[in-house]
């Protein structure tokens, strides 16, 4: 009986903290709001395979203290995305196609970084060197 | 026990970030020069399957539904693949190989695996819970499982095969030629298959799972010698992403059976359609 509860206690022990753990690491961080912001929703396109470009429709939206004229920028490589003339804040809806993790970054008029996101791209299956033939039934 | 259930504590926040940390890490490994790799999945599908054999019907809740649990495995030339677009799981979908030539775009494999699904009459009544004359007495058919080679031309976005392959001899001792063409379309992340296969049989094999022997001769069920025959398909399937772990996944089949197959008094129908809706979840 003893035995069979400390068997007990440590299962319940396994799947509690790795669950936690789990959760831990899986979770995607929600963005912590501050006075500046650049975020990416959503912030991860998963594609089918390891390599495969992942495409996806993404939100981006900002908001800065003062008004302004701002640009978010793709960084590598860097292309304009979209430009504001005195705003403090806005968003614009953006085609994302990339097999890679993108950064976007918001900039003011003199070229300063304010804030960066990133759209990572994840996969569900891992490219595998050997080819496959199926039918369905 | 203070420092059994301590030990565990440690052992569990220890090892759980390990595990995490270990399913991050590559697949695939290179062992003395040659790729081992894996993958697991496991999937749930509504089905719509009609039996090939008249008077059973797809009735029940549970023949409407299906589960598997699919793996993969590659190692030294040696794999075992699970069909993961099928629903029924290892033993009605999976194949065990070995690996003669791999070229770049062609390769010859040794496959065992079951071609042919068997079927038993008498659990199938006692499962319906009602009396099919159609059926009733008929011998089990074994799940035909056989042997044989695999050439496949590989292209950009399409595969073809040929499988020569003999069945056990308990399932008619025949040859089986299976020819199968599928064609790759990516639109955004979906992946879409067209395929077309033709299946050869000889007579030995369609005798055995549709033919009627002597001794299952009733009133409304005839002798039936069948000849060598085909089953022809064409089919659809779609999969995309719907997290890092689950896909999205759906299908529609359409096979044609030829006459030797259609005539005999235990089919008696030509055209079988047949749709999958399903996710797997990749381990």
């Amino acid at each position: 009986m003893f035995f069979k509860l400390s068997k007990g206690f440590a299962l319940l022990c396994v799947l509690t903290f790795g669950n936690l753990v789990s959760f831990m690491v899986n979770s995607e961080e929600l963005p912590i709001a501050t006075s500046q912001n650049l975020i990416a929703q959503p912030a991860l396109c998963v594609a089918l395979h390891q390599g495969r470009k992942c495409f996806t429709k993404v939100t981006l939206t900002w908001n800065v203290e003062a008004i302004g004229d701002f640009c978010i920028y793709q960084k590598n490589p860097r292309r304009k995305v979209k430009c504001w003339q005195q705003s403090n804040g806005n968003s614009t809806l953006l085609e994302f196609e990339s097999s890679e993790k993108l950064t976007f970054q918001l900039v003011n008029k003199k070229n300063d970084l304010i804030v960066e996101t990133a759209i990572d791209v994840s996969w569900v299956h891992k490219a595998t060197p050997r080819k496959r033939r199926w039918r369905l039934f | 026990m203070i420092k059994i259930k301590l030990l565990l504590l440690i052992c569990c926040l220890i090892s759980t970030p390990i595990f995490s940390a270990e399913k991050e890490l590559e697949k695939e490994a290179t062992l003395f020069d040659q790729t081992f790799n894996w993958q697991v999945m496991a999937g749930f599908s509504a089905i719509y399957n009609p039996f090939i054999l008249t008077d059973v019907k797809q009735e029940e809740p549970r023949d409407f539904l299906a589960f598997s649990l699919l793996v993969d495995f590659y190692y030294k030339g040696f794999f075992l693949q699970s069909n993961d677009r099928r629903v029924e799981g290892l033993f009605q979908g999976g194949e065990l190989g070995y690996q003669l030539l791999d070229k770049n775009d062609w390769a010859l494999d040794i496959i065992a695996k079951p071609y042919l699904p068997g079927f038993m009459p008498d659990d199938i009544i006692k499962s319906k819970n009602k009396n099919i004359p159609s059926i009733e007495g008929l011998k089990d058919r074994n799940i035909g499982f056989g042997i044989g080679l695999r050439y496949s031309k590989y292209y950009d976005d399409a595969i073809f095969s040929f499988d020569l392959a003999t069945l056990r001899p308990s399932t008619g001792r025949g040859l089986l030629a299976d020819l199968y063409y599928s064609h790759l379309i990516l639109y955004r992340n979906w992946d879409i298959y067209l395929g077309a296969g033709l299946t050869l049989y000889s007579d030995s094999i369609i005798d055995y799972y549709v033919g009627i022997d002597h001794d299952e001769v009733t009133p409304t069920r005839a002798r039936y010698k069948a000849r060598s025959g085909f089953r022809s398909q064409l089919e659809i399937f779609a999969r995309h992403p719907i997290s890092k772990s689950w896909t999205f996944n759906a299908g529609i089949t359409q096979s044609y059976y030829s006459n030797a197959i259609s005539n005999s008094p235990i089919v008696n129908k030509h055209n079988f359609t047949q749709i999958m809706l399903g996710a797997v979840y990749v381990f």
